[in-house]
């Protein structure tokens, strides 16, 4: 398998930082601020290979770090050291070197992230399909009528009816505007797709829509996808490999079915045993 | 042994429990050897162990001691006691497979597309799929009304051979089984061993438990005998 996202040594600290921050930090000192400047250690070299076509769990409790991760490799935050390669297209892109309108145009063209919540991925104040259009724009589609055609197309795909495109999607559920921001995010054929906590806080029905639509999606296009969740069954029907995560720190790493039966680490065994 | 595709050596499972700080031995010692077309029943009381070998085997458990030689349809060598997981992943696509004692499956699919699912994942177009898997939905007698509706709703002895009709369809080269003859009428069993010698016949090699000794008889070429006392002495 051929990779398609290595992460090395990822940090982030928030707060002056000093020498000592990654050292009395961590799960094995129960906490994320540095004693010494009271910086917050959010993610602490992280690293992490993601496959062409893999789908791959991120999970933990919140205030674990999974997000800033991810945010980091939409480019929503800067990291403080570590890198990232993004091999795309016969190229290694070195995400955090690149200068902000490369970030910027591989951000728009050849990725896409689903927030957990839809007012971040989603411009609320032009319509559905206009959601949709905008990011097409970017990625210089240029005639309205196939930009209109494309958009309808998505969003039969993700299941939001045609009728309602030319709506604004803060008149639209929760499941709705999920749904929205999943088109727009697929509507590029971006290979990498990065799902922050999608499902959370949705109607149990409504989840598991969203989760087939994902996985339905994913294996029609191979799109690989990181997929951040504090919900084991999320991971479970979405995930072949998963990662956990705790004060920043990756503990443990495996097969998911693995991760779920037979976790290593103290805190996964904690983790799983409080599944309802 | 060039005909071997699959060696145990050795192996051994115990779980750490963080919790209460405790070793707790599920299995030890295991050794067998297995060729295409054969299967190796393991039989022992409850506890001895048997499902957490078998999941030792599919890397569900991670192996605390010894080997799992598998020979792929490369011709090379892997111990999936300690391959990386994308080698394994890769396997379990296209290999091995293995049959749950339970069904789980989203309560959402009908049951033509539950057992057409993981051809699909390969890569099978849907037409081809959904013809082998209503293939094998009739060698198992399921009623082909219930094809549409969700194994969800179906008793638990149909529900096993929806699972049995799934793994089946995508077949490998070597199935683990726990338990498919469990909670199956007579007509099913019989039903269900025919696929097994089927899939013996055509090179399957599969390690199993079952707990009718009237299919082990049947059915194994190498027996595995795992024995509670064994951890009894050892602790």
């Amino acid at each position: 398998m051929k990779p398609i996202l290595d992460v090395e040594n990822l940090t982030r600290i928030h707060g002056p930082g000093c020498p000592a921050c990654l050292e009395v930090t961590g799960p094995e000192h129960d906490t994320n601020i540095c004693r010494h400047c009271g910086s917050v250690v959010a993610v602490a070299d992280a690293s992490l290979r993601l496959h062409k076509g893999e789908v791959l769990g991120i999970m933990g409790e919140s205030g674990s770090g999974k997000s800033s991760l991810v945010k980091m490799l939409y480019f929503d935050d800067k990291p403080t050291s570590g890198r990232a390669i993004f091999h795309d297209g016969g190229q290694a892109h070195d995400l955090f070197a690149l200068n902000e309108a490369q970030q910027l145009r591989l951000r728009d063209m050849r990725m896409g992230m689903v927030y957990q919540n839809p007012s971040l991925g989603l411009n609320f104040d032009i319509s559905a399909g206009g959601n949709i259009a905008e990011r097409l724009l970017m990625s210089d589609e240029l005639s309205y009528r196939a930009i209109r055609a494309k958009a309808t197309a998505l969003l039969t795909r993700t299941e939001v009816t045609p009728a309602r495109m030319d709506e604004l999607p803060r008149n639209f559920s929760g499941g709705m505007q999920q749904r929205v921001q999943i088109a727009r995010a697929l509507s590029t054929g971006a290979p990498l797709l990065l799902l922050d906590e999608v499902t959370t806080g949705l109607d149990l029905s409504v989840q598991a829509r969203i989760l087939d639509l994902i996985m339905e999606l994913q294996e029609v296009t191979g799109v690989s996808m990181l997929v951040v969740t504090h919900d084991l069954g999320v991971v479970r029907h979405l995930t072949t490999r998963t990662i956990v995560m705790k004060q920043g720190r990756i503990i443990e790493a495996g097969l998911t079915d693995q991760i779920l039966e037979d976790p290593q680490a103290a805190y996964t065994q904690q983790l799983v045993s409080s599944a309802l | 042994m060039t005909d071997t595709i699959l060696s145990v050596r050795d192996l051994g499972k115990s779980f750490y429990i963080h919790d209460r700080a405790k070793h707790v031995p599920a299995a030890m010692g295991i050794s067998f050897d297995l060729k295409p077309g054969q299967l190796a029943a393991l039989v022992g009381p409850s506890g001895a162990g048997k499902s957490s070998l078998l999941k030792a085997i599919y890397r569900t458990y991670v192996p605390s001691s010894g080997q799992v030689l598998y020979r792929a349809a490369t011709g090379g060598i892997v111990d999936l006691a300690t391959a990386p997981e994308t080698t394994i992943t890769a396997l379990r696509r296209a290999e091995i497979g293995f049959v749950t004692q339970f069904l789980h499956c989203l309560p959402r699919l009908s049951t033509l597309d539950v057992v057409a699912r993981p051809l699909l994942q390969q890569g099978v177009a849907r037409p081809a799929a959904h013809e082998k898997a209503a293939r094998m939905l009739a060698a198992l007698a399921i009623p082909q009304q219930l094809w549409d509706a969700t194994p969800a709703t179906f008793s638990g002895g149909e529900r096993q051979r929806v699972n049995i009709a799934r793994s089946f369809t995508q077949g490998g080269r070597l199935m683990l089984l726990d338990e498919p003859t469990a909670s199956l009428d007579p007509v099913s069993r019989e039903n269900v061993c025919a696929m097994i010698e089927a899939a013996k016949a055509g090179g399957v090699a599969m390690v199993g438990i079952f707990h009718d000794m009237g299919v082990v008889e049947r059915l194994a070429d190498v027996k595995i005998e795992l024995r509670r006392k064994a951890f009894e002495d050892a602790a």
